[in-house]
């Protein structure tokens, strides 16, 4: 899916139509299948962690008595969702949509707030790799006596980065707001993955309510 | 002009100094204060106690580019192309401007080829490109540059150089430790363990220099 | 002792490098403009860079290190102390040598960007490995610290010592000249005679290769400039 306000739709959609119960889950795993090119480019360690976190949830729920297997896969259809917003996502993005929905005011800040942060995520997770090439290169072991000082060196290099961004903020005149033109590709398909998104919700919340009745 | 008096900071002590209008050229050891004095001059840090002024305005009212020792540290945005637009997005620059401001700055530095790539996967020499392009394109009257040419290549150094000489900046502030680039400022201020040692014109201060490897080699093998 | 690349091609996004090269004992230079690839050849031959195609053979290296273009992507310790015993090195040794023995309870980060280089530098070299590589060591380094390098990186009279770098002065006597050019690391020989085939060599090292002049007795050399050595005492 090409363009981002779409994209987010559609995400926004599908999550709604997951969390809504397990027909909704199903379709939405449906959707994902048919509409997104499923474990292309995605970050197969982050999701792994991210799924142990809701297994664990899960297993705790279904101990106490809840629906830990409903939980179980409404939210790890979700996880797919977020996995394949993540990565079909390009940066200068979210200043596009953050203009579009809220104008260069507020919006163009929401924007930058957004691509900065995301920047400053991924430079972390550079200097986090960075930091294990050294202590390899270093001959020091990935362990629990390595992990602390390594940690403080990323805190520590984050924090400067956001003292730095600061005065570079402040440098290049930001005041409130900026002039920003948002451009959104169009894909082919983008329409008509959104209308079944958006589709599924309906059905999804239909579903709800006669079991519901 | 610029006027630093009573300055102190960090390691830094500043009694009196005044900088004229052009190119000065910090030069010193490593951990002199060089940074420190450049950060002061941007506005970038605050002095701890004493005042500084350019034009009678203290540096963080004015119109400053800036271009720190570690560029690839102070990129805000990922792609190349937002991060050069920055500033001028910042002050209101109608956004249908925009695009071909980039395109003419890109192609000055040569750096046209790396406006879709992301900040993070440039190189150190290409990022210092950026983050010049970045400071000049508001055309600011200060321009600070910490060390910028130490991730140049000779070719790419002289083309900023060159480039740079006809740029409409009042005050240009530079350090460096590449002395025949120090040979062709305006002015040279030499400092060592946070005070000035030497300043004035380069005759004058590499003269004082000439027995120590601050000497320009290409002063000391003229053709 | 050899590093061997056969056919390496390493691809970034819209630009590669080639390298088809055999690097003996001795000290060999790499030069190269902004963007060619030598950061990312350094990478290469310290395993951390995947070629997409080709591979590297060596002989009879059993230690490789490397000092980054940035030293701060090199700090894994909270305190100058620490960031040499993370080496495994002494600090008793280290920091008297490096001038920063009153420093030793600071975050390395919050160094000047030479001491940090000195710092690193330092630890890397004791470290005395079979395959030394140095990515872009004189740069922010003021001249006495330039000369002081040029010397201990030619005192290693061991091993294969690798200098990544666009210094343009203050360059050590090397063996061996390699240049990457439009995306190829090409071969230039050894010195003096690889001088002469410099296709991007500083304008002031130029002029006075091929004028051949020293303005006194080991005059260049006494400036900084060692590699120009065996340029004048030929004469």
């Amino acid at each position: 899916m090409q363009d981002a306000r779409l994209r987010l739709l559609a995400t926004i959609t599908l999550s709604g139509a997951a969390v809504s119960g397990i027909p909704g889950a199903g379709l939405t795993f449906l959707w994902w299948l048919a509409c997104t090119p499923r474990w292309d480019k995605v970050p197969r360690r982050g999701i792994l962690v991210a799924f142990l976190f809701i297994v664990i949830t899960a297993v705790v729920l279904q101990i106490s008595g809840g629906p830990g297997i409903s939980y179980l896969v409404r939210f790890s259809v979700i996880l797919l969702i977020a996995a394949w917003a993540y990565t079909a996502f390009r940066p200068g993005e979210l200043m596009d949509v953050g203009v579009w929905l809220f104008g260069d005011g507020i919006g163009f800040d929401l924007g930058l707030v957004g691509e900065m942060s995301l920047q400053s995520l991924q430079v972390s997770a550079d200097d986090l790799s960075r930091i294990m090439t050294a202590q390899r290169m270093k001959g020091i072991g990935w362990n629990w006596r390595t992990f602390a000082p390594a940690l403080a060196t990323l805190v520590h290099l984050s924090l400067r980065r956001a003292d730095d961004q600061a005065g570079i903020l402040a440098i290049r005149g930001y005041r409130k707001g900026g002039t920003h033109i948002p451009v959104f590709p169009k894909g082919k398909w983008d329409r008509v993955t959104t209308v079944c998104a958006l589709a599924i919700l309906c059905i999804s919340l239909l579903s709800v309510q006669v079991v519901v009745l | 002009m610029i006027r630093i008096s009573g300055v102190r900071c960090r390691c830094l002590y500043l009694p009196d100094l005044t900088l004229p209008e052009g190119h000065t050229v910090v030069i010193g050891p490593n951990g002199s204060g060089k940074t420190t004095f450049l950060s002061l001059c941007a506005g970038f840090l605050l002095p701890e106690q004493g005042t500084i002024e350019i034009d009678n305005e203290p540096p963080r009212n004015r119109d400053v580019g800036f271009v720190g020792e570690f560029p690839e540290r102070l990129a805000l945005f990922s792609r190349v192309r937002d991060e050069i637009a920055s500033s001028l997005r910042f002050s209101r620059v109608p956004a249908d401007s925009i695009p071909a401001q980039i395109d003419a700055i890109a192609q000055v530095f040569g750096i046209s080829p790396l406006l879709d790539r992301t900040t993070r996967t440039l190189s150190g020499g290409e990022i210092a490109l950026v983050a010049l392009a970045t400071a000049l394109i508001s055309h600011p009257p200060i321009l600070i540059l910490d060390e910028f040419d130490s991730h140049l290549d000779w070719k790419s150094a002289q083309l900023v150089t060159t480039t740079l000489r006809s740029a409409p900046v009042r005050y240009r502030i530079q350090s460096t430790q590449n002395m025949d680039l120090a040979a062709k400022g305006d002015y040279v201020l030499y400092l060592d363990e946070g005070v000035v040692r030497l300043q004035g014109k380069p005759e004058e201060v590499f003269t004082a220099l000439r027995d120590s490897c601050y000497f320009p080699p290409s002063w000391r093998f003229p053709p | 002792m050899i590093l061997a690349l056969h056919d390496i091609v390493v691809q970034r996004d819209g630009w590669s490098v080639r390298a088809d090269a055999r690097f003996a004992e001795g000290i060999h230079l790499v030069t190269g403009r902004v963007g060619s690839g030598k950061s990312t050849l350094a990478h290469l031959l310290a395993g951390s860079v995947v070629p997409e195609t080709g591979r590297t053979v060596s002989e009879g290296i059993t230690s490789v290190q490397i000092g980054l273009q940035f030293p701060e992507h090199q700090v894994t310790a909270a305190t100058v102390a620490g960031e040499i015993r993370s080496w495994g090195l002494d600090p008793q040794v280290i920091m008297p040598e490096t001038a920063l023995t009153d420093k030793s309870g600071v975050n390395p980060l919050l160094l000047s960007g030479g001491e940090l280089r000195r710092l690193e530098l330092a630890c890397v070299l004791r470290k005395d490995p079979d395959l030394l590589l140095l990515d872009e060591p004189f740069s922010s380094l003021d001249c006495k610290e330039k000369n002081a390098l040029c010397h201990r990186i030619e005192n290693r009279n061991r091993g294969i010592t690798i200098i990544f770098s666009h210094e343009t002065w203050h360059l050590p006597r090397i063996d061996n000249l390699w240049e990457i050019v439009n995306g190829t690391l090409e071969n230039r020989g050894t010195i003096p005679d690889a001088l002469t085939r410099w296709t991007g060599a500083p304008p002031l090292l130029r002029r006075l290769i091929i004028s051949r002049m020293d303005a006194g007795d080991g005059e260049v050399t006494r400036s900084g400039c060692r590699m120009l050595d065996s340029v004048f005492s030929q004469q």
